[in-house]
């Protein structure tokens, strides 16, 4: 059995739909879309949905056309959504908004209604980005220290942040690593840890960027297993990787940027 | 929600996680003794040299210097060396993890000041010691402790010019004016040398900055320098440099941080 199966098996198991579909609807306001512009029809309520981007546009000066074009997606809880597109076509620059770390040109997003600069505090409370790429950690300080600093970051109780960070360990397999340097891990082994600050927190919207980076099939299972956990919870996974990647977890949803909007992946 | 103990749970973090680093390299903390007692041992035998009719005796003009090279390792700690961190946070990836938190980039920054500040004033205390047991310098002892709350208030009054420095940091990727501010305040605020001795065309630049009571305050209680003016009214031009500044510092952080947020350059460098 691939790793690949592995992920469909247990996404499967809670009867999700399978990858390898084309599915039949997306998450509910993501019907209908629009032929002609691709938009989104109008959410009736904010009530439910975990994340609302509205009519978002991005332009960066180097390009002439918008990076993101009157983009809309909306992420209900306990549901994967699987982006994918060509490198370069500005996934990470949608992963970015939506967790509030760059500000569109013009649209809205919103987190459980909450706007991600009005609301800064309690967005971030609920929202996590695992972005693409190996940064973000200190060479020489170790795991779990790391993951004590993200939870205090995090606004975790202190009477729960070690407990917190144990479970941590044991859920990303870092208990042996627990006490390592980071700059004498493996590739892999710094992604898991980068994976387990991730999901630190129980965040209500995980948004990953190329998150198989460097992992093997046992990290993929690992990642998988939190995902399944955080949508069994109710969370919203946003999952991004570029077009023709093989390996592809179980999703509710499969979308495609293409030219700065968003389609309904084939 | 009491937010209060997350707060400072997350200072606390980001002061341990600054002693870690600085620890995580062994030999560090002696090597730079080892460099500030090398520094005092040249100024000593430089304040040899001196016997200008202010000072009176080389003696004195030693610990003059002294004090002044104390209250640098601080102005250096709070004004160049936080745009230096924020820009090294940026490269590596980790100050993401500080914007995307509750706690935030603007509260990370400010407790970024703190280790820092600590360090200066060990490594100050270090070059007290150096100089009382190697040559002598007589400090005083009924005073000398009234000079930490003013080196703190010190610190506050300096953080807002460095809060500047890191919000251009966070919004042109670089604090282009760093050395030369440093610079400029070592030389109008009568680090090495009285500001008496500065052609009077300039002698207003040592008035408009908190560096100059910080140095006068630190050498008075130090050393037993006197005031040109009251001890009080110098504790109130601190304290009103940094009532007045650290809001307007905080607001130009902010400020940039959304600015960068707006054009999308907040995780470039």
């Amino acid at each position: 059995m691939a790793p690949g199966d592995h992920h469909r098996l247990v996404r499967n198991g809670r009867g999700a739909r399978s990858v390898l579909e084309v599915p039949e609807s997306t998450p509910a306001t993501l019907e209908p879309l629009d032929s002609e512009t691709h938009r989104l029809a109008p959410a009736p309520a904010a009530m439910g949905n975990v994340l609302e981007l509205r009519a978002i546009t991005k332009r960066w000066p180097s390009l002439e056309h918008a990076v993101l074009d009157d983009v809309d997606l909306v992420l209900e809880p306990g549901t994967v959504t699987w982006m994918e597109g060509r490198n370069g076509i500005g996934k990470t620059t949608l992963m970015r908004i939506a967790a509030g770390l760059i500000h569109p040109d013009a649209g809205e997003v919103h987190l459980d209604g909450l706007h991600p600069a009005g609301d800064r505090r309690a967005y971030q409370m609920r929202s996590a980005l695992l972005s693409a790429g190996t940064g973000g950690l200190y060479a020489r300080l170790s795991v779990r220290w790391h993951l004590g600093w993200w939870a205090r970051l995090a606004f975790i109780e202190p009477r729960r942040r070690s407990a917190i960070v144990d479970a941590s360990l044991e859920r990303f397999d870092l208990v042996a690593l627990a006490s390592r340097r980071v700059d004498r891990m493996s590739m892999g082994q710094r992604q898991r840890l980068r994976l387990a600050g991730t999901f630190l927190h129980d965040p209500k919207l995980i948004l990953l960027d190329e998150p198989r980076n460097s992992l093997d099939a046992e990290g993929i299972a690992i990642l998988t297993a939190a995902v399944d956990a955080a949508t069994a919870r109710g969370a919203a996974v946003l999952w991004c990787s570029p077009t023709g990647e093989e390996e592809k977890i179980e999703s509710d949803c499969r979308l495609q940027l293409v030219r700065g909007k968003l389609v309904v992946s084939p | 929600m009491n937010l209060f103990p997350r707060y400072a749970a997350a200072v606390a973090g980001v002061v341990q996680r600054d002693f870690a680093l600085f620890v995580s390299y062994r030999t560090v903390f002696f090597t730079q003794c080892l460099s500030l007692a090398f520094s005092v041992t040249l100024f000593y035998y430089l304040s040899r040299l001196v016997t200008i009719e202010s000072f009176g005796s080389p003696d004195r003009y030693f610990e003059f210097v002294l004090i002044g090279m104390v209250i640098l390792q601080a102005v250096t700690a709070t004004l160049a060396t936080l745009p230096g961190t924020v820009r090294q946070e940026l490269v590596a990836g980790t100050l993401e993890r500080l914007v995307l938190s509750p706690f935030g980039a603007v509260g990370g920054v400010l407790a970024m000041v703190i280790f820092p500040f600590i360090k200066a004033t060990i490594f100050g205390m270090v070059m007290i010691a150096v100089a009382m047991m190697a040559y002598g310098l007589e400090l005083q002892w009924p005073t000398a402790l009234l000079a930490f709350p003013v080196a703190a208030l010190g610190a506050l009054a300096f953080t807002p010019f460095s809060l500047l420095f890191t919000a251009a940091v966070f919004a042109f990727k670089q604090a282009p004016g760093t050395g030369f501010v440093l610079s400029a305040v070592t030389l109008v605020s009568g680090m090495y040398f009285p500001v008496e001795l500065l052609p009077g065309w300039i002698q207003w630049a040592s008035e408009v900055q908190p560096f100059t009571p910080s140095v006068d305050l630190m050498r008075h209680l130090l050393v037993g320098r006197e005031l040109d003016g009251s001890a009080w009214l110098e504790v109130a031009r601190l304290v009103g440099f940094g009532v007045v500044l650290l809001p307007v510092g905080v607001v130009a952080m902010w400020t940039a941080l959304r600015f960068a947020q707006r054009r999308g350059t907040v995780t470039e460098y």
